[in-house]
């Protein structure tokens, strides 16, 4: 640890806890709270990373969450950014994007070829002939990059959070704790949101000690809750915004939101400005005072204001050897500051930029800066320099405003020349700023600026508040930094030379020279220019490049910077893991409540809607065909049991409640008896059929509707909709969820039945289609006589919570007479065998009751049903496909046609198969299927496309397949 | 005869069922459900009678057999036995018994055997669950949009929401030495809800208690 300083008051590192780690398969050792950056290079390895596209070295720059030339990989993670990921005992990681490792990465030599990679070079290369480009995207893509995701990779979820309050600070600097602490005094619930470890914001590095009393204020204050670690990374509309730490998304709703984000410190643009050992000025303050890390031995200071004397200053008492102070002013730095740093013995070189970087001979690090004289247009005379040998090099020539969630939010910034930044002009109702985004820099200014707009905040949520404006202080209005000559940033610190590699963007690899390039071919725009140079694209987003992308082009242009404008800002204003997007899964299932004993009984589910089904159950070694025809079977021999609590329930009462169904559906049940059930069909009104189910009247103003699985909701809409269209006497409930429902089916069903209830039985009594209510093994119950499935049947509807006692007691009843549980699939068999349809599956959006064979459900002489007026003009035009039962011959070996399968007709789509079964109880493979109305009658042979694209014959035959007379489901 | 959704997840976690049929009384030992309760709990009330009433003339015949009478839509109200009714409607209606379970049983008779259809008897088998502790707030938070702060969410309302994605009614209650949720829902999705909701404590440092702890005079049976 060659480059840790001694202990200092503040440091974030705790000296009692050492941590081990590895990088790069070497050992290394740091505390706990340092960061891989800060542990690595306190151990004195300067080389941390490999640059996206070059494959240059890079070390620290910013240690602000944006060196994403620093990323690594391990654990199963992969582009953890190294300047804020804490290392961990045991913690083992390496540099992404390398081939053969960091330090001896293959790819290094991309370089070479950079003056054959020039912006938007993959626009225009390798193109032709056609087949060389995904050779070469593979290439590209395998050369430049960030981490690979590891498939093997598992990890638990990630919660999803809401989060509410009443005003919510971002930015914890003086602007931010004094806004939380001015609007929590009003009495409003502040959540004070940090993306560092600690709150304190520049206060922790830059303005060493000032402040603490707004941060005790904060500690003391019960209705300001602190989230460090966080990044408000989104603006959402009604002042939503999106808040992401390590672990997961909180989705946060605040009344108003103060944006107090501060700045980006931004870097300058010289040869060489990537080499490690270059560094942002706050990068250097960060590891002096956050971590206790000497960032370089002989270094130099390029400054603009008198921030970048501060950083002098701070090397110089850290330590270092400031072997030189490069002020970009001629006139330097006037204050008490200047007077500092002179007194320090730090040479001064007014009206100079850094004109060069050079590695320290074949070392990946640096090793002198050329320092040029500056002519009155701000360029470098490349004949007054001075080399100076030095390790690294702080620069502090400016700032952009962190200002994402402001432009998202709708702000409309303006260029202000007093600070050289961009700053909001407008701002959208209960949104505030304040603070360095706001272009206020002087540390008093900056706390009044924050009270201000934490009175604001309060105001604009109804508390009443005395002027807030009277703290107001802009840019323009005030003192910007006490004695300072000229704003803190540079307007253009930008210098061009001969041999590039003066990089605007260090994510993407672009330097000055490609956007040049750019201009020249036209992209003059700045977001046409984004697009094709890709700066600001890169996993930081732009936070050092877009400011300079965006002066860089008003230079082009002969622009101002406000006429230039500036890309614009969406969420996410940081990268978020998609496992945070994704959040913890909530995906609701609907089980009945035979569930688990399906479950036992070996059932195999399916997804119907949202419930899950049994398909049908395992029985021993049986394959799926051969479960489901033994339980089909079972139901034509035997009985059978099926779960049918899926089916929509729906209790329709009222005095015009026969009244009401007769316009909903199409049937005719004004005149229904009492204790007799209906087959119910529905149409929408252009006439396509939407659901089907029985209408069972248990008193003449109480009709109990069942629906099918997947409509239940949809029909229950319905109703409610046309009861108000209607404004129809009638009470809707629906019972779907809290009703179950069983089938019991089979020519042993009565005898089941018969004895579990009080309800007579008997044929004269009960007869098919009837409805009764009774007891049933204990519970109330309707019983209902259908004949879906074509067998004697009784399907008994009860409360869902009696469901696991009703079931049980109906398979003990059934035991001796063969009972077995049938699924999904046997039931869909054995209505096939019958030629009932499914709506939704035998029907599509367009089906309507003509073509499906359903005429027999349309009510004769009816005034008015929902879709008659439509049937009654599609009754007049053609019929355009018939819905037909067809067979394939008993000996049929396949290929099988499936569901959705095509019928052709002279090399032209005629229809398609609707269901299929390759076996079934009238011996030979059945299905129904759309066909042109001249192919329908009985007979008929047709062709239907199979999977390979082969051609089968069919042929249509006359519904239903399976027992004609009906005598079997009317015992 | 009556089973709750959950019962047979509270049978394999070592449920110890009350008098009332299908009502656990206790899951963990007590003294450290009794903990769980003051803190953060998830509980199952399912197996407690229910009842639904809808028709314009249901307030009126809820206050002919002397039940008081919720008076503006989404308030609950008491009940003698210790269970609460709510106002889900203009005329509707849903009780839920408290542990001495008489309410809603008589009424039910009631209704059963009358002919009319208004008020309109409406059987429920509703899942009914109660989250439970100073901590309930944050497991909320992580499942549920709704802000929990007391003044959104006062004592004595239901409010129709999605926990977990479920359609639910959420009802801000105090119980017996603890405050929390009741939480009402179509039975068919009570499984999903307790899952994912028992997960969510489990990771927040709750832990599923029996309704011994909303209802101390259920003990083991």
């Amino acid at each position: 640890m060659s480059g840790r300083l001694p202990q200092r008051a503040g440091e974030w590192i705790d000296r009692s806890k050492p941590v081990e780690f590895r990088f790069e398969g070497q050992a290394f050792r740091g505390f706990s709270g340092d960061t891989i950056s800060t542990a690595l290079w306190a151990s004195g390895v300067r080389l941390l990373g490999r640059s996206f596209k070059y494959h240059r070295p890079r070390g620290i720059f910013s240690l602000a969450n944006h060196d994403v030339s620093v990323l690594v990989e391990g654990g199963g993670r992969t582009n953890i950014r190294a300047d804020i990921e804490p290392i961990a005992p045991g913690m083992d990681v390496k540099a992404v994007n390398t081939s053969g490792g960091l330090w001896s990465d293959r790819l290094r030599f991309t370089e070479t070829f950079s003056k054959f990679m020039p912006v938007g070079f993959y626009y225009k290369a390798f193109h032709r002939p056609r087949w060389l480009f995904p050779i070469a995207e593979r290439a590209m893509r395998r050369v430049a990059g960030l981490g690979k995701i590891s498939p093997s990779s598992v990890f638990g979820h990630s919660p999803k959070r809401y989060d509410f309050c009443d005003v919510l600070v971002v930015g914890t600097g003086p602007a931010g704790l004094s806004a939380a602490v001015a609007a929590a005094e009003q009495g409003l619930d502040v959540l004070l949101v940090d993306e560092q470890p600690r709150i304190g914001g520049s206060l922790l590095y830059q303005h060493v000690g000032a402040g603490r009393e707004l941060m005790e204020k904060v500690a003391a204050l019960p209705n300001v809750r602190v989230l460090t670690g966080t990044t408000a990374t989104g603006y959402y509309a009604d002042h939503w915004v999106a808040l992401v730490d390590s672990r997961k998304l909180t989705k946060l709703r605040a009344g108003a939101v103060v944006v107090a984000t501060g700045v980006h410190e931004q870097p300058s643009v010289f040869h060489g400005n990537d080499i490690p050992g270059v560094m942002l000025g706050s990068a250097a303050q960060r590891l002096i005072h956050l971590y206790a890390v000497q960032p370089m031995r002989r270094g130099v200071v390029l400054a603009c204001g008198a921030d970048g004397y501060r950083v002098a200053l701070d090397l110089h008492g850290a330590g270092v050897e400031v072997a030189a102070l490069a002020d970009l002013r001629v006139g330097g730095e006037p204050g008490d500051i200047g007077k500092r740093v002179l007194e320090a013995g730090i040479p001064v070189h007014r009206g100079h930029c850094v004109y060069e970087a050079h590695r320290a001979g074949d070392k990946p690090s640096l090793g002198a800066v050329v320092l040029a004289k500056l002519n009155e247009q701000n360029e470098p005379d490349a004949q007054r320099t001075v080399k100076i040998d030095c390790d690294g090099l702080a620069v502090s020539v400016g700032y952009a405003p962190a200002g994402a969630l402001l432009y998202q939010a709708g702000a409309k910034f303006g260029y202000e020349s007093a600070v050289e930044q961009l700053i909001p002009r407008t701002l959208p109702s209960g949104v505030f700023a304040a603070g360095r985004v706001n272009g206020v820099y002087a540390p008093e200014e900056k706390i009044a600026d924050g009270r201000r707009a934490g009175l604001e905040a309060a105001k604009f949520l109804g508390k009443e508040v005395a002027d807030p404006a009277r703290w107001n202080r802009r840019a323009s209005e005030g003192d910007l930094e006490g004695g300072t000559s000229g704003g803190p940033t540079h307007p253009y610190p930008v210098y061009a030379h001969r041999q590039g590699k003066n990089f605007i963007d260090l994510d993407e690899d672009l330097h000055l020279a490609d956007f040049v390039n750019a201009h020249q071919e036209g992209f003059d725009n700045i977001e046409l220019m984004k697009r094709y140079s890709t700066v600001g694209m890169g996993a930081s987003q732009g936070k050092h490049a877009n400011m300079l992308a965006v002066r860089v082009l008003a230079k082009l242009n002969g622009a101002t910077v406000d006429q230039t404008g500036t890309t614009t800002s969406r969420p996410f204003y940081h990268p978020v893991p998609l496992g945070h997007l994704a959040g913890r899964r909530f995906h609701p299932l609907r089980r009945t409540p035979m569930h688990a004993l399906h479950e036992r009984a070996g059932a195999h589910f399916m997804h119907v809607g949202a419930w899950l089904r049994p398909e049908y159950y395992q029985v021993g070694h049986q394959s799926r065909e051969e479960s489901i025809f033994a339980e089909a079977k079972n139901v034509r021999d035997h009985v059978g049991l099926i779960d049918v609590g899926t089916l929509g329930k729906i209790q329709v009462c009222g005095p015009e409640a026969a009244a009401f169904l007769e316009r909903l559906y199409t049937g005719r049940f004004t005149t229904q008896k009492v204790g007799l059930g209906r087959y119910a069909l529905a149409l929408d009104e252009s006439g396509v059929v939407i659901d089907d189910g029985l209408v069972g009247r248990f008193a003449e103003d109480m009709f109990y509707v069942t629906t099918t699985t997947s409509a239940s909701d949809a029909m229950y809409r319905e109703m409610q909709r046309w009861a108000l269209i209607w404004k129809m006497k009638v009470l809707l409930a629906n019972a779907t969820g809290r009703l179950t429902a069983v089938n019991l089916v089979g020519p042993a069903s009565r005898s089941v039945l018969a004895g579990l209830t009080d309800i007579d039985l008997t044929p004269a009594s009960f007869p098919y289609l009837a409805v009764r209510r009774g007891m049933v093994c204990g519970v109330a119950a309707r019983v209902m006589r259908v004949g879906f499935v074509g067998e004697l049947g009784y399907e008994i509807h009860f409360r869902a919570d009696a469901g696991v006692h009703v079931w049980r007691a109906l398979i003990d009843a059934g035991r001796r007479a063969g009972i077995r549980p049938f699924g999904v699939e046997a039931q869909r068999l054995l209505r096939l065998e019958k030629g009932h349809l499914i709506v939704s599956q035998d029907t599509d959006a367009l089906t309507n009751p003509i073509e499906a064979g359903l005429e027999f459900a349309l009510g004769k002489g009816k005034d008015f049903y929902v879709g008659q007026r439509s049937l009654e003009i599609l009754r007049k035009q053609e019929l355009m496909r018939k819905l037909v039962g067809f067979t394939l011959p008993a000996d049929f070996k396949g290929p099988w046609p499936e569901e959705c399968h095509l019928v052709i007709e002279n090399g032209r789509i005629a229809g398609r198969v609707t269901s299929f079964a390759r076996r079934s109880n009238v011996g030979q493979p059945i299905g129904l299927a759309f066909v042109t109305p001249d192919r329908a009658a009985p007979g008929t042979r047709f062709s239907i496309r199979v999977e390979g694209g082969k051609m089968i014959e069919a042929t249509v035959a006359k519904l239903p397949f399976y027992d004609p007379q009906g005598v079997r489901q009317k015992p | 005869m009556i089973q709750s959704p959950v019962h047979d997840w509270l049978a394999a976690h070592g449920a110890k069922w009350s008098r009332h049929p299908g009502l656990a009384a206790h899951v963990g030992e007590p003294s450290a459900e009794r903990v769980a309760c003051a803190e953060l709990a998830w509980c199952d009330l399912s197996a407690l009678p229910k009842l639904g009433l809808k028709g314009d003339r249901s307030a009126d015949w809820l206050a002919g057999q002397g039940i008081a009478v919720p008076g503006a839509r989404y308030e609950t109200g008491p009940l003698s036995d210790g269970g609460l009714i709510a106002r889900t409607d203009a005329h509707e209606f849903f009780l839920h018994s408290g542990p001495g379970a008489s309410v809603v049983p008589k009424l039910d008779d009631l209704l059963r055997a009358s002919p009319v259809s208004n008020p309109l008897h409406v059987e429920r088998s509703d899942a009914v669950f109660a989250l439970l502790g100073r901590r309930a707030d944050q497991v909320l938070l992580e499942t549920c949009g709704l802000n929990p702060r007391p003044r959104k969410l006062p004592l004595g309302h239901v409010v129709m929401t999605r926990v977990a994605g479920v359609s639910c009614a959420l009802l801000p209650e105090t119980f017996t030495n603890t405050t929390g949720y009741r939480v009402w829902l179509d039975p068919t999705l009570a499984v999903s809800l307790w899952e994912s909701v028992e997960e969510i404590v489990r990771d927040l440092g709750g832990s599923v208690v029996g309704a011994g702890c909303v209802y101390p005079v259920l003990t083991p049976g």
